[in-house]
């Protein structure tokens, strides 16, 4: 793959990132979000083949809005497949800087039992990982993908009270939902989902994450 | 109960896949022993295994657990091309490991690893895992995805299987020596130890290659075999006809008829010799079956002015009219005809002599089943048949002639009426009732007659109006319903079994399948067949075909006419010969047939 191809995707991914880190409540700068491909090779440099930029420069440290020590690592591994040593090594810097999340960008695939380490690793640290494939555009802003909005804890009470539900009676949305992964929810959370009607003008529907 | 029973043993099926995780933790770190290694296999499943050589492989050491080398070599492409050997390989597993033995023993290893769930293996016995010993290893370089003889390897297959039905059994164990005399060489080769990195070892494909090269070994032998029986054939021929072998000269324009020839004689030969084999197989039970060798020759000399010809003598003969004989044409006859035929022939013959009247030959036992399926309905199919034809001459004269008066009438009508329209112009409306004469008063008085009644019957209502149905029409033949209906299900088998001997026998008839098909297809409707008599030999189905053809030749001028063609009175006797029959003999049995239901 030619440098040009490979500057672009890498582009594209960082890009995404980036909205999801937004998306998801991290604070992110208007610059990062809106940075165009001339403007992430001049930051990085336009030859990965000579790792410039290598996918180790392009970590980024996030943190979040309301919870400034609630921050969150994207690492992008060197290598095509991911295997336990990486993890193991990405942990072991989570718990130096004291962070929790984390999210893995990988280029080919993660080997069945690094995916089982990270399963492993939940209750403590959470590790999300995608494909490199998958974030060359950003979901969310698909013409068919509505518009999902996280609710809070509270928000979420209120709701259950307000139509006197019990979380079962909440039509439901799987955890590996490809826009339930983009937000990284977890189970029990829920998701107001917001469509446009022809006769009602908006159509507002709630899932619990199972 | 039930729900802390079904928790342990979900808690029991974790706790094994726990145990395998740390057990593919282990055996990621460097400088695992082999019985490590070997006790590692029985409490993990081939895909754990397949993940421990990527993860090693990650973290740049060799995939084999035991092996402690480093890769050094990083490969990006998906396929080794071997020009050695002239294959490609897929490498992607082989990527993981330092060496092409460390691959192969990581294979056998992987092989051995059970594949049932890790939770079900405490009731298992557990199979004992071993390593390949290290200088057994010369592994190849991956998957081979192309290889280039297997091409040839396909034909070779296929050859040999079109060759097995003709040749005997003999054959398949010369092959099997063959084969295992490869195996040998093979093993042999193995113990060689090479560590060269590109010096790819086939012992992967051992198998395939050895297979190949049966194929190819049982050609060689057939070819062989097929060479001396040429030989003998020609040497035999050579003596008996000198004359013609000298006159070798071909012209090219002759090749396409004696392809032709060839093929219908070879055709004629296998038959011949299966009848042949049918006959002796009959006598050897009902015979003792020791005869003098010296006869087979005597009879050979004589043999020529007798009524069954002597086959060799026959068709070679019938060569020598049409066409030069050629040791082209040897080649290609040889190529259909059994070795054995020759011997197979004379001794039938020897034996005929001797046993011209036994009780029941083969054409009478066909022709007594054959009784069973006739019916009057056939004798009348066959008969009126050729009545209708006698009398179609007839009235086609008639016919003739009402069409000759209709013609005459008309033109005198037109003479008349040219007349007319010249004499008197005004009576011309007068001639027209002439063409419409007016009715019958006694037939518009039935007719009458005939509507009141029916209206009366109408509004009386009671009675049901019989219409009268023409006796004299035939029955209509309507489509079973009954797909499974037995009659149905035996004129098919019936049909498909002459379908496949009639055309060997219609070719010297110089009919087509075209010409006979359909009336063949009616003369079997007209069968009584039952479960019993529809079996037959696939030669006696042959007869059976000979005998049908018989039948139809008495409705059928053009058919009778074609058993009088030379090629097919020659191929008629020397087919019938072998069951020491004549086209006579077939002829005095079909109206035997026939006579039966004329009673």
């Amino acid at each position: 793959m030619d440098d040009e191809q490979e500057t672009y995707k890498l582009w594209r991914i960082r890009k995404t990132i980036m909205q999801l880190c937004h998306d998801r409540g991290y604070l992110v700068t208007q610059d990062e979000l809106d940075q165009t491909l001339e403007e992430f090779k001049g930051q990085f440099g336009d030859k990965p083949s000579e790792r410039k930029p290598s996918r180790s420069d392009l970590i980024v440290l996030v943190a979040h809005n309301d919870d400034p020590t609630d921050q969150m690592f994207v690492f992008f591994p060197e290598e095509p497949n991911v295997g336990i040593k990486t993890i193991k090594t990405y942990c072991q810097r989570m718990q130096e800087e004291n962070i929790t999340r984390a999210i893995i960008v990988v280029q080919n695939r993660m080997t069945p039992s690094a995916k089982q380490s990270l399963t492993d690793m939940a209750p403590k640290y959470i590790l999300e990982q995608f494909l490199e494939a998958e974030l060359l555009i950003n979901i969310t802003e698909h013409m068919l993908v509505p518009e999902h909005v996280v609710m809070t804890p509270e928000e979420k009470t209120e709701l259950l009270s307000r139509y006197k539900l019990k979380e079962s009676q909440l039509p439901r949305i799987q955890q590996g939902d490809p826009v339930a992964r983009y937000f990284g929810l977890k189970r029990g959370q829920v998701v107001k989902i917001i469509r446009n009607s022809e006769t009602a003008g908006r159509y507002v529907s709630y899932r619990l994450v199972v | 109960m039930d729900k802390h029973l079904l928790e342990a043993k979900i808690r029991y099926q974790v706790a094994c896949e726990e145990k395998a995780h740390h057990l593919v933790l282990q055996l990621l770190e460097p400088g695992i022993t082999e019985d490590e290694l070997v006790n590692a296999g029985l409490y993990l499943t081939p895909n754990h295994y397949q993940d421990i050589t990527e993860e090693r492989a990650i973290s740049r050491i060799c995939g084999y657990p035991v092996c402690v080398n480093q890769i050094t070599k990083s490969l990006n492409q998906k396929y080794h091309i071997s020009t050695k050997t002239n294959r490609v390989y897929d490498i992607t597993d082989r990527k993981n490991f330092c060496s092409n033995e460390c691959y192969k023993a990581s294979v056998y290893y992987q092989k051995q690893i059970s594949t049932s769930p890790l939770w079900s293996r405490k009731e298992e016995k557990p199979t004992p895992i071993d390593l390949l010993p290290k200088e057994m290893n010369r592994g190849a370089m991956g998957k081979e995805v192309i290889n280039q003889q297997t091409e040839m390897y396909r034909e070779a297959k296929r050859l040999r299987e079109e060759e097995k039905k003709d040749q005997s059994r003999k054959e398949k164990t010369k092959e099997k020596e063959s084969g295992t005399a490869e195996t040998e060489g093979k093993e042999r080769n193995m113990v060689k130890g090479d560590m060269n990195f590109d010096d790819l070892d086939l012992d992967v494909q051992n198998l395939n290659l050895q297979e190949e090269q049966n194929g190819e070994m049982c050609l060689h032998e057939i070819d062989k075999e097929r060479n001396s029986v040429e030989k003998a054939k020609k040497n035999t021929t050579r003596r008996k006809h000198e004359p013609t072998m000298t006159s070798s000269v071909t012209s090219t324009s002759d090749d396409k008829q004696r392809d032709k020839i060839d093929r219908l004689m070879a055709l004629l030969d296998r038959r011949k010799h299966l009848l042949g084999k049918l006959v002796q197989d009959e006598r050897t039970v009902t015979e003792a079956p020791s005869k003098p060798e010296k006869e087979l020759s005597d009879e050979d000399s004589a043999g020529e002015c007798d009524q069954p010809p002597s086959q060799i003598e026959a068709h070679s003969e019938y060569e020598e009219n049409v066409i030069i004989q050629s040791k082209v044409t040897e080649i290609s006859e040889t190529k259909f005809t059994p070795p054995v035929c020759v011997p197979e022939v004379s001794k039938k013959r020897k034996s005929r002599e001797k046993l011209s009247n036994v009780e029941m030959t083969y054409l009478r036992m066909v022709c007594e089943i054959l009784k069973e399926w006739i019916t009057p309905e056939t004798v009348r199919f066959v008969r009126i048949q050729s009545e209708e034809e006698e009398e179609g001459l007839s009235t086609t004269r008639t016919e003739m002639e009402a069409k000759m008066r209709d013609l005459c009438r008309r033109v005198d009508y037109q003479e008349a009426a040219l007349d007319d329209l010249i004499g008197k112009e005004d009576n011309l409306e007068d001639q027209l009732p002439l063409r419409s004469p007016a009715p019958n008063y006694e037939s518009l008085k039935k007719d009458t007659q005939e509507f009141t009644r029916r209206v009366q019957d109408f509004f009386a209502a009671g009675k049901v109006i019989k219409e009268k149905e023409p006796d004299t029409q035939a029955p209509v033949n309507l489509p079973s319903v009954d797909t499974y209906n037995q009659m149905l299900i035996r004129r098919r088998i019936v049909i498909e079994q002459l379908n496949k001997v009639i055309p060997d026998l219609l070719s010297p008839l110089k009919l087509t399948i075209q010409d006979m098909f359909a009336e063949m297809k009616e003369l079997v409707m007209t069968f009584r067949l039952t479960s019993s008599n529809i079996v037959f030999k696939p030669v006696e189905w042959s007869l059976v075909g000979v005998i049908l053809l018989k039948l139809l030749s008495r409705r059928n001028l053009h058919v009778s006419c074609a058993f009088l063609n030379p090629s097919a009175v020659q191929y008629f006797s020397v087919f019938l010969g072998g069951i020491q029959e004549t086209m006579h003999n077939v002829d005095l049995y079909v109206t035997d047939l026939l006579q039966q239901h004329n009673k």
